[in-house]
């Protein structure tokens, strides 16, 4: 598999609906669907959070990506992985991630099941140990295996988690794209403070958000969109950065494969499926 | 010598123009007393201390100790935890490490977890003896952040990188501030670290400025009074004082150097040389007055009688303190370099500035006092000594100096910044209660540096450091450790349902990597960079002083030498370090130091003496002292550190004054009547009044300097005025035996010469 281009630059950036490539990462779709809830003082901004929530987004999603650790004056380190996501119905969303490469890492895996009321359950499988093990739901400021995602970003945020106010309209990157402001209505429940968003008018997709610690004014983290594609009818993400602005390390998501609606099977999303890399290789695309 | 006399109330008025400017340059005075603006910054320990801050958390930090009975009960913990947040909220920090703020790596009926060791949270789910037997059963945090019997709590603030002392000191008050807030000033028993010290250091410097500038330029302008009795005399002495002062310290304002508690030493030490010079000025003022003179004719004669030996004397004493600008030790270097240039300044002041004033408005006959006459007699019996027993004073002061030799090497280098203080000063205090019930606040790392990405998830190496740090917590300077290794055997036990065999460091490489790769806490990455390449062992000793340090490092080092290293290289870093490193450099200092003030001193005597017999002459009676301080160190135990490093430089260049005035007097009168005895006799009557005079009031005001609380300011005010006091005995004991003994010498041979022709 190749790595993807470290150097952002030479990465083409490409915004408009596409019409040929087939990337996509889910990593980036969950964080795009994450960040919105119904305000309670503006119902523009509540408006828009559920209608970027609610965006059609497939009954299930396959994906073959590349995470790749960029720090100042060190070469990239380059992981790559399947990720399954299905939503359950009810309200019950799950996502399954198996890293291939690099060897000693392959078959490591991590299933995460966000239920209805907001709570999650993961569990990680570490090969060399054998069997999977529960991280405690709570976890969400941790960094997801050294990267600068944490784990509350790979989790579905629910609408009304978080009190939703629409800022203004700004254009980004060429576009006119709607400000929203994400505040937890529990400042318990998120690592974050507050989220600014800059949501694509018509894919609604952010293609921007700036995360601040709490009671902070300057964003510590920031999420761009690299790349929006319309894969099978759905508007998708397939190439992204997140940045820790403190430290300059980024992390870049890129898809090389992207499949919706293959109709995965509920069992892929089970502790037998995580500490079985053989079995969920069969649905590998 | 002829100096061209501007008119009074310009001189006045470029007086003042030169005060106001270095004045208004006051305030951009950089105040850094951190221990890297002791290095030069291409050192190779300044060098690596960077690029290994590049990767990891700076090691400077501020400690607060709290303690109590009920530390893990709500009333204390709710407010704990609001300052925690409080704390981290400020913009100088990096990071607060307390019980709610490190990583807590557990293992749980199915999974593991890692969680903050005790948050709001994780209390409000424990009973107070719950929440207590969970932090003591930390291995990590156990007596690093809580005592062993549980009451006594640390709450570690680290900063980040701040630029200077004030921002220290702004962080202080803050982290006080912020406490006193959250009302938990009652359990506040202590507040140290290197910030802290940093912070008490400051304090006593700016406490030392307010109070001795103004307390040696208060005897100085007394002294003068009493003399001379003259109004104009003490104001515009005053002027010139803080003139001087103000200029020299503007002068490292423009040299780009920080104020420490090394420069520190400047105000006074300016203001007594000034006062000195003055003294030089208002005595031959004084004297044309008494043959009859007034007006210009007046002013013109004194510059004449002084103009020269000022100039001289300001050579000498220059060259003394820039013979400091050779030290690797950064603040000594600048405080010579720039004292050096403040003496030109002073005495371009004292001949070009301050005549003009006086011919413009000093009137009237000036009084002859009778303040000094009781020195004569002192002067006369010395002098009358030491000419008449010749032989016996140079054998007794050989002798001494002989058998005092030895003790030089007695003399301990070492600098230990708590030993600054008095014991019951409140840092002492503080430092020694935090190493008594958690742990000591000198730091030191080792890093490790494997190479290549991912070197260190290899489980030969990582045993290795285990080892290392094995043989590090079984050695008694060690109060606590912490390394990588630590945190991946409480990953190996969290994921093994907390088994006690499973605390160990795990041999399948594979699952080391694995366990690295989904580690989501923070604490990791301050112990290794993420190409897990380079890792650090941090230390926390309970010596202190660079002599105690170095001698634990030397060990560290053999012991490191015995072992296979597994292709990695080893350094030992961090303040430790960098603070142990600092006892080669006071040495290097020294010696070089010292070696160009006797070669420059020696430079500037052949330039004026024209002979390099009389030049080594006048260097005899200055190098004896000199070697005096460092017998009397050796046998006092007084050490060679910041402050004492600079004493022989600055007595050397300040006592060979003296002897230029008495030889110069001599060699006029030998021209003048042939006659050695009667030359010596005349020249001490008529200089040594005025030697003794100036000697004892620098004296004075150093020995002002001796009354401080802050040790450095302390011993160099008071060895500096032994040292001159030294100087001055042998100028008016030792130096005439000697020229009446190398006059012997001299005709003598002159004699054979004439008897062999």
């Amino acid at each position: 598999m190749s790595t993807p281009s470290p150097r952002p630059q030479r990465t083409s950036r490409r915004l408009t609906p596409p019409r040929t490539h087939h990337w996509t990462t889910a990593l980036a779709l969950l964080l795009a669907c994450a960040l919105l809830t119904p305000v309670h003082a503006d119902p523009k901004g509540e408006r828009l959070a559920q209608q970027v929530y609610d965006r059609p987004d497939g009954r299930d999603l396959t994906t073959r990506g590349t995470m790749v650790l960029q720090e100042r004056g060190h070469a990239p380190r380059t992981r790559e992985m399947f990720i399954y996501r299905r939503d359950q119905g009810g309200g019950e969303v799950s996502t399954l991630i198996r890293f291939t490469a690099p060897g000693d890492i392959a078959d490591t895996g991590l299933l995460t099941i966000d239920h209805r009321a907001g709570e999650s359950d993961q569990w990680v499988y570490l090969p060399a140990l054998g069997k999977p093990r529960r991280i405690p739901a709570a976890r969400q400021g941790g960094r997801f295996v050294g990267s600068d995602l944490f784990y509350e970003d790979l989790r579905d945020r629910r609408v009304a988690l978080d009190e939703h106010r629409w800022l203004r309209q700004e254009t980004y990157e060429g576009v006119r794209t709607e400000v929203l402001e994400s505040t937890p209505v529990d400042p318990g429940n998120s690592v974050y403070g507050k989220r600014l968003s800059w949501i694509h008018p018509e894919a609604l997709v952010a293609l921007r958000i700036d995360f601040f610690r709490p009671g902070q004014n300057q964003p510590f983290k920031r999420f761009t969109a690299r790349r929006l594609e319309r894969i099978q009818g759905y508007w998708t993400v397939t190439d992204s950065l997140m940045t820790d602005l403190d430290s300059g390390h980024q992390t870049r998501m890129t898809s090389t494969l992207t499949r919706y609606d293959s109709g995965l099977d509920p069992v892929l999303f089970s502790r037998r499926a995580l500490e079985d890399p053989v079995f969920e290789s069969r649905f590998r695309p | 010598m002829t100096v061209p006399r501007l008119p009074g109330a310009l001189a006045l008025a470029l007086l003042l123009l030169l005060g106001a400017l270095s004045g208004a340059l006051l305030p951009r005075l950089h105040l850094d007393n951190a221990p890297e603006a002791y290095f030069p910054g291409d050192a190779p320990a300044v060098r690596f201390e960077s690029a290994l801050r590049a990767d990891f958390p700076p090691d400077q930090v501020l400690i607060a100790l709290f303690e109590g009975e009920d530390l893990f009960s709500d009333a204390f913990l709710q407010p704990f935890f609001g300052l925690i947040e409080d704390i981290e909220r400020n913009p100088r920090v990096e990071r607060v490490l307390a019980v709610a703020g490190v990583d807590h790596i557990s293992g749980t009926a199915e999974g593991f977890v890692v969680e903050p060791l005790l948050d709001a949270e994780i209390a409000a789910a424990l009973t107070p003896a719950e929440r207590r037997q969970r932090v003591l059963d930390d291995r990590l945090a156990a007596s690093y952040l809580v005592a062993d019997d549980g009451r006594a709590m640390a709450l570690i603030v680290r900063p980040l990188e701040l630029s200077d002392s004030l921002q220290r000191l702004a962080l202080e008050q803050d982290t006080r501030a912020a406490i006193a807030a959250a009302g938990l000033e009652g359990r506040l028993t202590a507040i140290a670290g290197q910030v802290a010290l940093d912070v008490a250091q400051l304090r006593a410097m700016i406490h030392d400025t307010l109070i001795f500038v103004p307390a040696t330029m208060g005897f100085g302008l007394l002294i003068i009074w009493l003399m001379f009795r003259r109004v104009l005399a003490v104001a515009v002495s005053a002027l010139v004082i803080a003139v001087v002062v103000n200029l020299t310290v503007a002068l490292l304002v423009l040299a780009g150097k920080p104020y420490t508690l090394v420069s520190a030493l400047l105000p006074p030490l300016m203001s007594a040389l000034t006062i000195a010079s003055l003294i030089h000025w208002l005595n031959a003022l004084a004297q044309a007055s008494r043959h009859g003179l007034a007006g210009s004719a007046r002013i013109d004669w004194a510059r004449r009688r002084v103009a020269r030996p000022t100039l001289f004397t300001a050579l000498t004493t220059a060259a003394g303190l820039a013979s400091l600008g050779f030290s690797p030790i950064q603040p000594i270097a600048a405080f010579g370099l720039v004292a050096a240039a403040g003496m030109l300044a002073q005495c371009a002041i004292v001949i070009g500035l301050v005549p003009p004033i006086f011919a413009r408005w000093d009137r009237g006959e000036w009084q002859t006092r009778r303040t000094l006459r009781p020195l004569d007699h002192a002067v006369g019996r010395l002098r009358h000594l030491g000419m008449r027993h010749a032989g016996w004073v140079l054998a007794v002061t050989a002798l001494v100096l002989a058998l005092g030799v030895p003790q030089i090497w007695r003399i301990h280098t070492e600098t230990d910044m708590l030993r600054f203080f008095t014991p019951a000063h409140p840092i002492t205090q503080a430092n020694t209660r935090i190493q008594e019930r958690l742990i000591g606040t000198t730091t030191l790392e080792l890093v490790f540096d494997a190479g290549a990405r991912d070197a260190l998830k290899r489980p030969e190496r990582l045993a290795l450091i285990d080892t290392v740090q094995g043989w590090l917590e079984d050695q008694p300077e060690v109060g606590h450790t912490l390394s990588m290794v630590d945190l991946i055997e409480e990953m190996h036990w969290g994921f093994h349902d907390e088994r006690a065999d499973y605390r160990t460091l795990p041999r399948d490489p594979r699952l080391i990597a694995q366990y690295l790769f989904i580690y989501d806490g923070t604490d990791l990455y301050e112990l290794v960079d993420r190409e897990f390449a380079r890792t650090r062992l941090t230390l926390n000793l309970d010596i202190r002083g660079a002599r105690a340090i170095n001698a634990f490092i030397a060990r560290i080092e053999t012991r490191l030498a015995e072992l296979d290293l597994q292709g990695m290289d080893v350094q030992v870093a961090g303040f430790g370090r960098l603070f142990a490193d600092q006892e080669r450099l006071l040495i290097d200092g020294q010696i070089r130091g010292l070696a160009a003030a006797v070669v420059l001193i020696s430079l500037f005597m052949l330039a004026m003496w024209r002979r390099p017999g009389d030049a080594a002459l006048c260097m005899v009676p200055n190098i004896a002292p000199i070697l005096l301080i460092f017998i009397a160190m050796g046998v006092l135990g007084i050490w060679l550190d910041m402050a004492t490093a600079m004493i022989a430089s600055v007595t050397a260049g300040i006592a060979i004054d003296d002897t230029i005035h008495l030889f110069h007097a001599y060699r006029r009168n030998l021209a003048a009547h042939g006659s050695r005895v009667w030359a010596l006799a005349r020249a001490y009557q008529h200089s040594g009044r005025a030697v003794v005079a100036t000697t004892l009031i620098l004296c004075g005001q150093f020995l002002l300097l001796g009354s401080s609380a802050f040790v450095p300011t302390r011993e160099f005010g008071l060895l500096t005025a032994v040292g001159l006091l030294t100087a001055l005995i042998f100028d008016l004991l030792l130096f005439p035996a000697l020229l009446m003994a190398v006059g012997r010498l001299r005709e003598r041979r002159a004699r054979a010469d004439w008897t062999g022709r």
